[in-house]
């Protein structure tokens, strides 16, 4: 397998971590994990791509239709890259300006957390 | 070879040596075996390492733009020409149709590299583009 998705929860949120290279033939696995998690009803989503590599343009498409998808329903969609190449694709699709991206899952579960405990939409106070 | 023939051995023709071509199923299963080589084959011509992963995304980009257009059951041939420091690849496949140039992977491909194009003529779909020769100033 090219690629491997691993679902759990932490702090009322629900965190896909990908291990592997996201590409034409692979994206399928995250766009159906995504789906799956997504039709649960579950609003606040984090995609961890620390053990990711390599992401092309199927892989943002991927992971645009998962963010369109949790804004309808007044959700979220974090992501943790690490990689600089990852970093580039998202700054050359300009896509970094519209997803939340952190460096590290720690503060993707601190910002989706505080999204999560305020529904209304009022932000609300972190401690980092 | 004639006893009294001194002279060197003729210079490798450099077309012929720098040049790799690769023909796989036209199926997105295989992009990842293609731009794996095109990433090994330009680490050892020299290139840098952050210009192999500007690469690697670059041919993911247009074999998988050529891919997406080609006709079932066809093959995609991806062509690496190595010329005065520069690469030039091009990714052709049987095809009923353009590849699509109103995507993301258009978008990245055109950012990545010089002189990006998409032709489609007389049945086959052809993505090509260049990477230019690095510059010790850059």
């Amino acid at each position: 397998v090219d690629l491997e998705v691993a679902v759990r929860e932490d702090a009322g949120v629900v965190i896909l971590s990908a291990k592997g290279e996201v590409d034409v033939w692979t994206a399928d696995i995250l766009r159906q994990s995504l789906r799956d998690v997504q039709a649960e009803g579950e609003p606040h989503v984090i995609v961890d791509l620390t053990e990711v590599p390599f992401v092309d343009s199927t892989g943002i498409g991927v992971l645009v239709g998962a963010l369109k998808r949790a804004r309808e329903t007044g959700g979220s969609l974090h992501l943790v890259v690490v990689s600089a190449g990852v970093r580039k694709v998202l700054a050359i699709t300009s896509l970094d300006q519209i997803f939340p991206v952190h460096e590290s899952l720690s503060d993707a579960i601190s910002a989706a957390a505080a999204e999560g405990a305020t529904p209304d939409g009022r932000g609300a106070v972190v401690t980092e | 070879v004639s006893a009294l023939d001194t002279s060197p051995p003729p210079a490798p023709d450099a077309a012929l040596e720098d040049r790799v071509v690769i023909e796989t199923p036209a199926m997105p299963r295989y992009v990842a075996v293609i731009r794996l080589t095109a990433a090994a084959m330009t680490s050892r011509l020299g290139f840098t390492l952050d210009s192999v992963e500007d690469l690697k995304l670059a041919v993911d980009e247009a074999v998988s733009l050529a891919i997406e257009s080609a006709s079932p059951g066809s093959k995609v041939t991806v062509s690496f020409v190595v010329t005065d420091g520069a690469l030039y690849v091009s990714a052709r496949a049987p095809a009923a149709s353009a590849p699509n140039e109103d995507s993301y992977a258009w978008g990245v491909l055109v950012a990545l590299s010089d002189n990006a194009r998409c032709r489609f003529e007389d049945g086959v779909a052809e993505v090509s583009f260049e990477i230019p020769p690095r510059t010790d100033e850059s």
